[in-house]
């Protein structure tokens, strides 16, 4: 082997990964020949200042911009709540935390008085709705005084709080309230152009004489109203003088304005025995929810807004978590709103319908007047009971705003009953 | 690996911070290092270490206890490093020149640190600056393999994990690395002297 083949082996030589007979070659050679000798000691020597190449020091604030990097990261990747995180917080991080949770929950309170105020309002508006009947709407938008009053209690709330730091989102906030009760006057001048939700349902069981041209018939009917069956459990239930008896459950929708023509429909070809109608009127439920949905949206855009002012991470974390929570609540919500339209858009009937040898359709006429009478008797009384009902929650949900009214107008009463005896 | 990192790792596939970084507490000083001699300026080397380590921290969950996580983390280092480099090259291929200048400076400081430690200053053929920047002129292969071999001390089957390679590689490209290297130095002492 000469030096060149040698001095290309020295590097392994030196970290002991030759095999056992190339060592023995190099070891041979090096005892003989200075000059590999030297290059040997020049690659150790070299190996050894490598290994003690002193560490440069990472710049000032390396460790605190890679924690925040990491915070950042911990809160899309591992979609963990912030609680496991904040584990080793030191105090005044918790006092910067606490301060902007305060604030926080302020939002949520200030957003939920607000909504009690107008929830009060509402229950009014439609105690005053119910009691009226649906062909007299002056009543019903008359009955609505109260609104003035409420946005009071809700300007005067964040005086007591103002000397907190997040005075910026004060203003805000008071622009949001005033934002919300423009909105709720609104609302009510505006309450004409409000849908009604009312859902339709009606229970009826019947006998026919023809089980399948009824079925057949009804279908027929059903399309032509733009409504469908949602479902048939069509069984035979008797055989009599081998003739198969039928017996139909059906589930049939149609759109809400031709609900009453279905049932009028079926009262005329079918034996009806039994009927129960049922309207829910859930238009103040829908409202309400459609309107928690607008205070969500407008909280999310208050906490984006933080989101975007926040400096550090860990108020990132707490905004974020704030909206995530925000957001399911308006998908839950909204949710429930899009299936309140449906089943108030579509009436559903339920309809038990057996075959029989001779259907008693004689009576029918004297007693569905009679029914009808008995009917509307019930609705009526329905009607007042839930507008008692209504009219005490209304009560009840604006005591907040009525209670100090009435005493300031007690007081009133006595300083001007007072002036007006002197006066005498 | 001990039982302490075990744990730290494990907590760490929990999203647990404080974990990760006690876990990598002694391990970023080298990341920096690294990109250090990768990027050759300290921004550089901040951004593409704390890349890097992000990159850990968010894979954790894909670490197996099989392999030792020191060679698993310098994969990520070295592989994120170099990729970090070849970005910023193809972003800006013109402005190479400043590349440079902010080594010099990086040698610069390098020296200073020394001569205010003593214990640098032991008796050598060769001074840490000369060797600095002779490993700066090596290509990304070769200062990698002395990075990890010589500087950080890994065993050639470690160094073959982490660069992905076979052993007859590792053993090939490193002799040449030194060898080039050795005579990178040889040049500048003789241009030095
Ligand atoms: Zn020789």
């Amino acid at each position: 082997m000469n030096c060149n083949e040698i001095s290309d082996k020295l590097s392994l030589y030196i970290d002991d990964e030759l095999s056992s007979e190339e060592m023995k070659q190099v070891e041979e050679h090096l005892n003989s020949c200075e000059n590999c000798q030297k290059v040997l000691d020049e690659y150790r020597n070299l190996i050894s200042v490598l290994k003690n190449l002193p560490e440069e020091e990472p710049p000032e604030g390396y460790c605190e911009r890679l924690h925040e990097k990491l915070l950042a990261t911990g809160s899309q990747a591992q979609n963990k709540g912030p609680v496991s995180k904040i584990k080793g917080f030191n105090r005044s991080k918790w006092l910067k935390y606490g301060s902007i949770a305060a604030a926080l929950v302020l939002v949520v309170a200030v957003a939920g008085i607000n909504n009690m105020g107008r929830l009060g309002m509402k229950a009014e508006n439609q105690s005053a709705y119910d009691m009226a009947t649906a062909e007299s709407p002056a009543e019903y938008y008359g009955g609505a005084p109260a609104p003035s009053s409420a946005p009071q209690p809700e300007t005067a709330m964040p005086e007591e709080v103002a000397g907190m730091e997040y005075d910026g989102d004060y203003k805000y906030n008071r622009g949001e309230l005033s934002y919300q009760s423009d909105d709720s006057i609104m609302i009510t001048s505006l309450k004409e152009q409000k849908e009604m939700k009312i859902i339709k349902t009606g229970t009826i069981s019947a006998q026919t004489e023809d089980y399948d041209k009824f079925l057949n018939d009804l279908s027929m009917k059903v399309n032509s109203l733009g409504g469908f069956l949602e479902s048939n459990n069509t069984e035979v239930y008797q055989v009599y003088n081998e003739k198969k008896l039928m017996y139909g459950s059906l589930r049939i929708r149609v759109p809400q304005e031709s609900f009453y023509e279905l049932v009028d429909y079926l009262e005329n070809t079918v034996d009806v025995r039994r009927k129960n109608i049922n309207e829910t009127d859930v238009t103040k439920e829908y409202y309400e929810k459609d309107n928690k949905v607008k205070n969500l949206e407008v909280q999310e855009q208050h906490l984006r807004d933080l989101f975007e002012k926040a400096t550090t991470v860990e108020e990132m974390l707490l905004i974020e978590n704030e909206l995530r929570r925000v957001r399911t609540e308006i998908d839950a919500l909204n949710m429930s709103l899009s299936d309140i339209n449906d089943r108030a858009k579509m009436s559903t009937i339920n309809l038990e319908i057996e075959e029989v040898m001779t259907a008693s359709l004689t009576l029918k006429t004297k007693d569905s007047v009679w029914d009808r009478s008995k009917e509307g008797f019930i609705n009526t009384v329905n009607g007042i009971i839930r507008a008692v009902e209504n009219f005490i929650v209304g009560i009840v949900s604006s005591s907040p705003i009525l209670i100090p009214a009435v005493v300031i107008c007690i007081i009133g009463f006595l300083k001007f009953r007072k002036y007006w005896k002197r006066g005498i | 690996m001990n039982i302490n990192e075990r744990w730290l790792i494990e907590e760490s596939k929990k999203g647990n911070i404080d974990a990760f970084e006690q876990l990598i507490k002694d391990y970023k000083k080298s990341a920096y290092n690294i990109a250090l001699r990768v990027m050759r300026n300290v921004e550089d080397a901040e951004d593409a270490s704390q890349e890097a380590l992000i990159k850990i921290y968010k894979n954790i969950n894909n670490f197996n206890m099989e392999s030792t996580f020191k060679v698993w983390m310098y994969r990520i280092v070295v592989n994120t490093c170099i990729d970090f480099k070849r970005r910023k090259t193809i972003n800006a291929i013109s402005i190479d020149e400043t590349i440079d200048l902010g080594s010099g400076r990086e040698i610069q400081r390098e020296i200073t640190d020394e001569s205010s430690n003593p214990d640098a200053l032991i008796e050598r053929n060769y001074d840490t600056q000369l060797v600095n920047d002779a490993i700066n002129m090596l290509e990304d292969d070769f200062k990698t393999i002395i990075i990890l071999r010589d500087i950080k001390g890994f065993t050639y089957d470690e160094v073959s994990q982490i660069l992905n390679c076979n052993l007859g590689t590792v053993k090939s490209r490193l002799s040449r690395a030194r060898k080039k290297l050795k005579e990178i130095l040889e040049k500048e002492m003789k241009a030095d002297s």
